[in-house]
Order: structure tokens, then sequence, then C-alpha cells
């Protein structure tokens, strides 16, 4: 784990591109498909593509609809397997060529984002002498972007940020109401209890990894120049363990604290941080609620989405791999579908699921009612997202988890 | 009320239509000849829906990866004791749902001890269902100690057992005294979730909980009074639920169980005399969910076909109709989309809002910390093992079977436990008297070996002089127990079955003697042995093929 902890901080520097990867995307490709006429004997092309677990919906109907395209590679049907997986499981056996005979070997993999193609690069060519990421027109793209939220019962939201969340009030509150004995010391109601927050284990997932920069950034008061003095600052270390010492279970899943809010209620997690699209995506075919709906319906009460004071993006790359078993129809099969996934039409669906398009000539904002971003924005969902913090150096990452990992704080 | 009833005929109709008949544990009827057998342990909370809804699933005949129809044998068992079997390997389920993931992280660390750091159980598995852990209390009683106005806690309901308080102390001496109860905790997880919250409360904490708080001296003495107040354990919350809605406030005045038990208590066909209602209390500190999580086991007995089976009937159980059936039986759905509704209504003793608050889930060495603890100050038992050595117990090997069995059922109590032996035909003879077991345990089980079989059945006077004595002793802070094997029907005694009855009737100060009843062989009269057990809130079992007699005598020993 140690090891696994160091790679991820050395390599998290890639979450830099997380930032501007919006702005710098090129024009949507959208080639369309290659409608060759298939005799009925022409034996498919599968690819296998490993993914964040947290695109599931999109990418499953998306694949359909590739499918039924009739998508064909040099002839050959064009089948695809999907296989969710959490990103830092996904970095882990890819590199190190752990395979299960149900999953079958990658020909894509699509973490939740783009730090952890490094860090599978980087177990891979411990053995390798070339990397396992594609390059030229195969290499690694976003598919779709989505912010780190913190989701929180609305009535306890007020208590604790009576001003608003956007006061610059913060993480001074979030420390504040973690530390006082219960929510009754700040205003709260007896039967609350305890303050209770989440967010994911910093050395499985993604999103606790990047909840911890923000607590670091938001120590600070600052939303770049994050240094390894600022993360060793004793002062800031004692704040952290106050606050890391009241998560009632790290999770490996970002999507587990989505689901225990919306079951277990505010009883469970006052707060947590999750993707944005975790909170607000649809996941119900039959009766299309997001998420922060169904939380409503289930316990009566609202969920609210607030953006911290400056957030950091997912980026979902599509990483077409180049590995001895991906066979070169299956590689032009694999861009033939992260094309379609690029393609207007999808990224249009993505909004759908509650991501952010990577392509930047898909309005976010519509007047389409299954808009989630234009529906929920009574539940908080912003368009606009005011500010991103500056991804920290390698070194500083590396120390930050490090000084997690110390604090012992599972 | 009515919406209950509603609800359960609803219930009712459909699996009368649906399938026409239970068949016990394993649901459904005998799999097709070249089925896809998936096995599931599955706590027993949950038996009445998993028995509904997996008939209904093998009757689809859902085809596996190979084409094979699927079938699903689910068997109910405690979480504690079914996380037992699958670590040493006695059972090896396909599907694991215990009552909650608190076992789960105590699962994965022990078994990655012996398999190289592996987990048993993957990821976050799927909650089927929902119910937070409640203490069930009588209405007018919770009312007598202030409620709802005033929230009740852990910490107050220890504080009841513990100071050694009755009812009369808040105005009712006519209830006699505070008797609690909750599972044990080797074998249930309500019986953990129990015995955590306690540590909490006397820790005067809600979370942080560590291995250094649980080892305090003043912890074990205030686990130790809090557990004095408990009238026994047992392997099964539905049993305890069962016996105290059946046999009221006397019996019970609270207990902790799951909050769908309390929705079950107003199905008046289940329960047509229940004397008062029964309500839910969240415990102000906070409480624990009972989730039961859907995890298939990563372990080697388990193949991808078996696997991907276990998600087809995964999705089956997640889908609406079966979810909505879940609530109709008192559960929280696991599906988020469907709204908490009736029947978990006020009118049903519950409230949809609650638990406001939780207590945190200890880490594995932490709940471990606190079983030892726990085990070190449980109530003790005083227990008279009655054993019926008349010359029919030569029959079909009964009266060797008996003495193994009684030999297991030693080993499973603590040396400070007290134990006695008396075995009866033509006359009784008291073998051993009630005394600690420990300085005596070889010498008893020597004395067991011993024993062989001759003479009549003197059955009542036997069980009504090993009672009797334990019946003088004032309520005290052990359990106390007759436990009786025979395997025929009186044939000798003076006094009369209405007579043995009506000294069972007369225990009203909270003695809670209770006479286990083993109907061994064809010739034991269950009928009778039943109304001897139930007289004292009890239980009677009866060996068949799939219960044995040391398994009967193992299911016993939990109540203590």
């Amino acid at each position: 784990m140690l090891q696994l902890s160091r790679l991820i901080g050395a390599l998290f520097l890639s979450i830099a591109l997380i930032a501007t990867v919006g702005k710098v995307l090129g024009a949507p490709v959208g080639n369309g498909i290659a409608n060759v006429p298939i005799g009925p004997a022409a034996e498919p092309v599968t690819i296998t593509i490993w993914y964040g677990t947290e695109k599931r919906d999109w990418l499953e109907a998306a694949k359909q609809r590739f499918e039924a395209s009739g998508a064909a590679v040099g002839g050959h049907p064009i089948q695809i397997k999907l296989v969710g997986k959490g990103s830092a499981e996904m970095a882990e056996q890819i590199g190190r060529e752990q395979f299960g005979s149900v999953d079958g070997q990658p020909t894509v993999a699509s973490p939740a984002a783009s730090m952890w193609l490094p860090v599978m690069d980087q177990e891979w060519q411990a053995s390798h002498s070339a990397s396992i990421l594609a390059a030229g027109e195969a290499a690694p793209r976003p598919l779709v972007l989505t912010p780190l939220v913190l989701v929180a019962w609305q009535e306890r939201a007020q208590v604790l940020w009576p001003g608003g969340a956007r006061d610059g009030q913060f993480w001074d509150r979030i420390h504040q109401a973690l530390t006082a004995q219960s929510w009754a010391a700040i205003g709260g109601s007896q039967s609350w209890g305890q303050v209770k927050f989440g967010h994911t284990s910093p050395l499985l997932s993604n999103s606790g990894a990047q909840a911890l920069v923000l607590m670091a950034y938001g120590y600070h008061h600052k939303a770049s120049g994050l240094s390894v003095a600022d993360v060793t600052d004793p002062a800031f270390i004692t704040w952290l363990g106050q606050i890391e010492s009241t998560v009632p279970q790290f999770g490996e899943s970002t999507g587990t604290f989505m689901n225990e809010m919306v079951l277990k209620g505010p009883g469970a997690y006052d707060m947590a941080f999750v993707y944005e699209n975790l909170a607000i995506g649809q996941v119900d075919a039959q009766t299309s609620n997001g998420r922060i709906e169904q939380a409503e319906g289930r316990q009566g009460q609202p969920l609210h989405i607030y953006y911290p004071p400056a957030t950091i993006l997912s980026d979902h790359p599509y990483a077409v791999l180049s590995a001895p078993w991906v066979t070169p129809d299956q590689q032009a099969a694999a861009i033939q579908f992260r094309d379609f996934l690029l393609g207007h039409e999808q990224q249009q669906q993505a909004l759908i699921y509650g991501f952010r398009p990577a392509d930047p000539n898909v309005a976010i904002s519509s007047s389409d009612p299954s808009n989630p971003f234009t529906r929920y924005q009574k539940y908080g969902v912003q368009v606009q997202i005011d500010q991103q913090v500056e991804s920290p150096p390698a070194q500083v990452i590396s120390e930050l988890l490090e000084v997690w990992r110390r604090g012992r704080f599972e | 009320m009515r919406t209950l009833q509603h609800w359960l005929c609803a219930l009712l109709l459909a699996s009368l239509a649906g399938c026409g008949g239970s068949s016990g544990g394993a649901a459904g009827d005998a799999p097709p000849s070249n089925a896809l057998t998936i096995t599931m342990f599955y706590g027993s909370e949950k038996q009445a829906w998993m028995e509904d809804v997996t008939q209904q699933f093998n009757s689809q005949q859902v085809q596996s990866t190979s084409g094979r129809p699927i079938y699903v044998s689910a068997t109910p068992l405690g979480s504690a004791e079914s996380m037992e079997q699958i670590l040493s390997g006695a059972a090896q389920p396909t599907i694991w749902s215990p009552a909650s993931g608190v076992l789960i992280p105590v699962a994965n660390e022990r078994w990655a001890a012996s398999h190289s750091g592996a987990k048993l159980v993957e990821g976050s598995p799927t909650a089927l269902v929902l119910s937070p852990v409640v203490i069930a209390m009588w209405q007018p009683m919770a009312k007598a100690l202030g409620w709802p106005e005033q929230p009740i806690g852990w910490a107050d309901i220890a504080a009841m057992t513990s100071s050694g308080k009755s009812w009369a102390d808040y105005g009712h001496p006519e209830w006699g005294a505070f008797q609690f109860g909750h599972t044990h905790p080797g074998y249930s997880n309500s019986g953990i979730a129990s015995i955590l919250a306690t540590v909490y409360a006397a820790a005067g904490k809600t979370r942080g909980l560590t291995a250094d708080d649980v080892r305090q001296p003043a912890t074990a003495e205030f686990l130790g009074k809090v557990e004095s107040g408990v009238i026994h354990y047992g392997e099964s919350t539905g049993f305890f639920a069962n016996q105290m809605f059946t046999r009221g406030p006397a019996y019970l005045s609270a207990a902790v169980m799951y909050e769908n038990l309390v929705v079950q208590s107003y199905d008046t066909t289940r329960y047509p005399s229940k004397p008062m209602p029964v309500v839910a209390i969240y415990p102000k500190e906070g409480t624990f969910w009972s989730d039961h999580p859907y995890a298939v086991l990563s372990a080697p007995w388990v193949d991808d076909e078996q696997r991907a089976a276990a998600q087809s009937f995964l999705q089956f159980l997640m889908e609406r109709p079966q979810q909505e059936k879940a609530l109709a039986y008192g559960f929280r759905p696991g599906d988020a989309n469907l709204a908490v509704g009736a029947p978990i209504t006020a009118a049903n003793g519950v409230d949809p809002a609650q638990p406001k608050t939780l207590l945190e889930v200890p880490s594995a060495e932490v709940i471990e910390a606190v079983q030892a603890a726990w085990k070190q100050n449980k109530k003790r038992v005083d227990v008279m093992a009655v054993l019926d050595t008349s010359g029919s117990m030569q029959d079909e090997n009964r009266m060797e079977l008996a003495k193994t069995a009684l030999k297991t059922f030693m080993a499973q109590l603590d040396d400070e436990d007290g134990l006695g032996l008396t075995t009866f035909s033509t006359e009784a003879t008291v073998v051993s008297p009630i005394s600690p077991l420990g300085p005596k345990r070889q010498q008893l089980a020597d004395t067991i070996g011993g024993l062989f079989a001759q003479g009549d059945t003197r059955l009542y006077d036997t069980v009504g002089e090993a009672y009797t004595p334990l019946q003088a002793e004032p309520p005290g802070d052990r359990i106390r127990a007759v436990v009786v094997l025979t395997d025929g029907q009186d044939t000798q005694s003076q006094r009369s079955l209405e007579a043995l009855l009506q000294e069972f009737r007369k225990d009203t100060e909270g003695r809670s003697i209770k006479v286990f009843t083993i109907g061994f062989g064809a010739g034991a009269d269950m009928g009778i042995l039943t109304q001897l057990a139930e007289a004292t809130g009890a239980k009677s079992y009866h060996p068949d093929d799939t219960t044995t007699i040391e398994k009967i005598y193992s299911d016993i020993a939990t109540f203590f």
C-alpha cells in the first residue's frame, strides 16, 4: 500500500491536466461510424473496457446504441464488454497483469481521473520495456468531466452555514462542527447527535485523494501554491486529524457514500464528498429520478449540493492500451467507440447522467427538462464552477498522503 | 393497523397464488435435475421475505451462463454463527447475507489471516433491505419512562437494568421487575449491536471507541450489571420478538431487535392476543443499521458460473416487485427509489424519520474486544440437565447420541456456569447437583460416559423436582433453566401434567426459570413436551433428518 500511495502521490501531478482539459480539448471528433455491410458469418471484434463505475449508466446506454448502429472494423462487427472497477484497483490490476477469467484482458482503461494512468503505467513498466498507454491517435483523451462536491442535508447545512456555504466559512465551519461535541453545541437539534462527515479513503479512491487536497487548500485559505511546508505544518496536521477522526468509515467507493445517504438518511451521514454526477445523475429508469431527488423522496427532506470555495475535477480519460494482447483491429475498434462517445449525441447524453461534457461545444445548460443541470438548480446545482484549485506538485501530494497514512485515521 | 392488515393480506394472497405453500429453509420445490444450485446463508430476520421471493425466483428458472436453470437454496442462520461456519469451512455458501455489515470487516480480517491476506468479501455489497436496531418496549412502559417527550437511550436502559430498579420505581409495582433481553452476541447480529451500544454507554462515547476503553475495569463492571438484567440470550432475534409479543410484558419489558419485527407485531393474524401495543425506541445516543448486505463470497468454492448466477439473483431481489414486498414485510427497501411508507408508520409503533443519528461501527479489533469482554461479564446460568435413562433409550442408539450431545452442551458452558445432572427412569437420581462446572468438568464427563439405560419413565415428578429448588432461590443474577431429554411418555409420576404446569405458571416474580424439552424418538409426546416448554417461555425440540440431538443442545446453549 505504501508503494501505491507513493505512486499516487508522485503521479498526482497529472491532475493539473484536469483543470485545463475542458478548455484545451479540440474540436469534437465524431467521425461517424463506418457502416460497412456485414456478412452473416463475420466474426465480431470484441473490445473489453475497464471503467470507473461512476459512469456505468452512461457507458452501458452508449454501448447499446453503438452496437445497434452496426459499427464494424474491417467488415467485423464491434462488440463491447464493459467491466466496472474502482480506479485504484483497475490501475493496480492492469499494471500487474492480474486478470480474472470473468473480467478478461482489457483493451481500454477508463478510470475516474487521469492521475491513475501513470500509476498503472509505472507498475507496468516495472516489468516491461514500453508504456502500456497507446500514443498518437489512440492516446488517452478525457470523456466527461465532473467536480467534487459536498452533499449535505439541507436542514443541517443551514445550521452549519446560516449565512450560506460560500461566505468564506466553508472549511472553518465544517472543522468547528466536527470538533464540537454535538450538533446541539453549534445550534442544531440534540437528536441529530454528533456531526458525521464522509469521504472515501485517499489511498484507495480518487475522490478521497481529491478531498484531501481540497482540505489542505481549505485550511490555508488558498486555491493555488500548496507547498510541502503547508501540508507538513503541525497546525494543519492537527486540524486535519480532528476532521478525519470523525469520519465513520472511509469507503473504497464514492457511490457507497451517496447510496448510504439516500438509503439511511441524515442519521448516517450529515455530509459527504461525492462526485457531482453521482449526486444528480439519473439512475432509475422507471422514475428518471436523480439521486438527489431520490433522497428527498426517501427521507422526506432535501439533500443539497454545496461547491467548495475552490473545487477539483475528474476527467474520466479513455486510454487505449498498447499491450501484447491488443490487436490492431481491437485498437481501431476502441478508437471508433471513443470517437462515438465524444460525438455530440453521446456527449449530450452524458449530461443527462449528470456529467459535464468534455466537448466544450455541448452546452451544459439547456431548456431540456431532462437536463439535470437545469432541473436540479433548486438542490444547489451550478452550471458555472467558479474556481478550481491548482494541482499541487507531486511531492506535495505524496507528502499529504503520507501525512494521512501516518495519522492512521482509518 | 388496518393498513398493515391490508398489506399482509395482499402479501398472503400473492404468496398463495404464486407458490402454494412453503418448504422451510430452502425455499422452492426440488431443483430441476440439470440445475445450477447456488447456496445462500442469510440472517433469519428476513426469512419470511426471503422464502417468498426465493421460491418465486426458483420457479422462473432463470438461465445460468451455461444455460442451466439457476436454483437458489437459501438457509436462515444467525449472522455470527454463519460467519463462524464459513470461516471454519463447515459451510461453503455462494452468498452470505448477514443481518448487517458489522461483521464483514471481522470476517475479512480472520479470513485474510489464513488466506494470504485475501478478502472474503470484496468491495461494498448491496444492501438488500434495511432496518434499524431498536429497543422494542411495551408502549405503556415506554410512557412510564417519559417517552416520547423524553427520549430514551442505551444508557437509560443500562441504568435501569444495572440499578436494580423495578417498575415500582416508575409508579407501576404491578409490572414487577424490568425484564430485558437481547440475543447471544456469539450467534446473532442484534446481540452484537446490543453489547456494542452498552460499551459505548459505559465509555460515554458515540464514536471513536477503542480497545482501551473496552478494557477499563469500569466498562467490565457496567457491562456485567447490564447483563444481569437480561432474562436469557438466544440465537435468533425473531424468537425473542415472538416470545415477547406472545407472552406479554410479564415475560419481557423490552428487548433489542429490529424495527421490522416491531412492525410485524401489529399483524393480528400472527399475534392475535398481544396484550398492549409495542413501540420502537430509537436510542437517543444513536443506533446501528441492519442493512442486510448481499455478499458473493470471494472463496475458492465459488466458481464463475455461480458468481454470475448470484448476480442474476441479486438483480431479481432488487427489482421493484420484490422490494415492494420487503416493505410490506416491514423492511425499508434497498431500492432507493422506494419511499419508506406503510406499514412503516406511527400506527405500527415505528417512526420512518428515525434514526436521527448512529453509533459508529468500531473496527474489527474493537468488536472482538467487546465480544471478549461480554464473554467474561455475561450473565451466568444455573442449569439442571435432566436425562431420561429408561430402557427404551437403548433403541436406535439414543443413549449414546444423547451422551455425546450432553458433552457438547457442557463444552459450551463456561467454568463459572452452574451445571447439574439428574437422570431418571423408574426413580430419579441427582447425579450431580447444580454447582460451578469448572472444578467438576472432567468428572462429570466421565459420569455421563458411564450412564446406561433401564427402567420406566418418571417424567413429571423428575422435572418438578429439578424445577422446585431453582424456584426456591430468590430472583438473582443468574439465568436458570432445566433441560429435559426424554424418549417416552410419563409412566411413573405421582403428579399430573396439569399440576406441573400450575407450578410453572406460579413463577411471576421474575425468576424466569426456563424448561427446555427435547423429545427423542417417535415415542415422545411432543404435544406435552411443547406445553411444558412454552409454559416457561422456553423452546421444545424434536430431532429429525436436519436437526441432530447435538445441534439441539448447541441451540439451547445459546440461550445462556
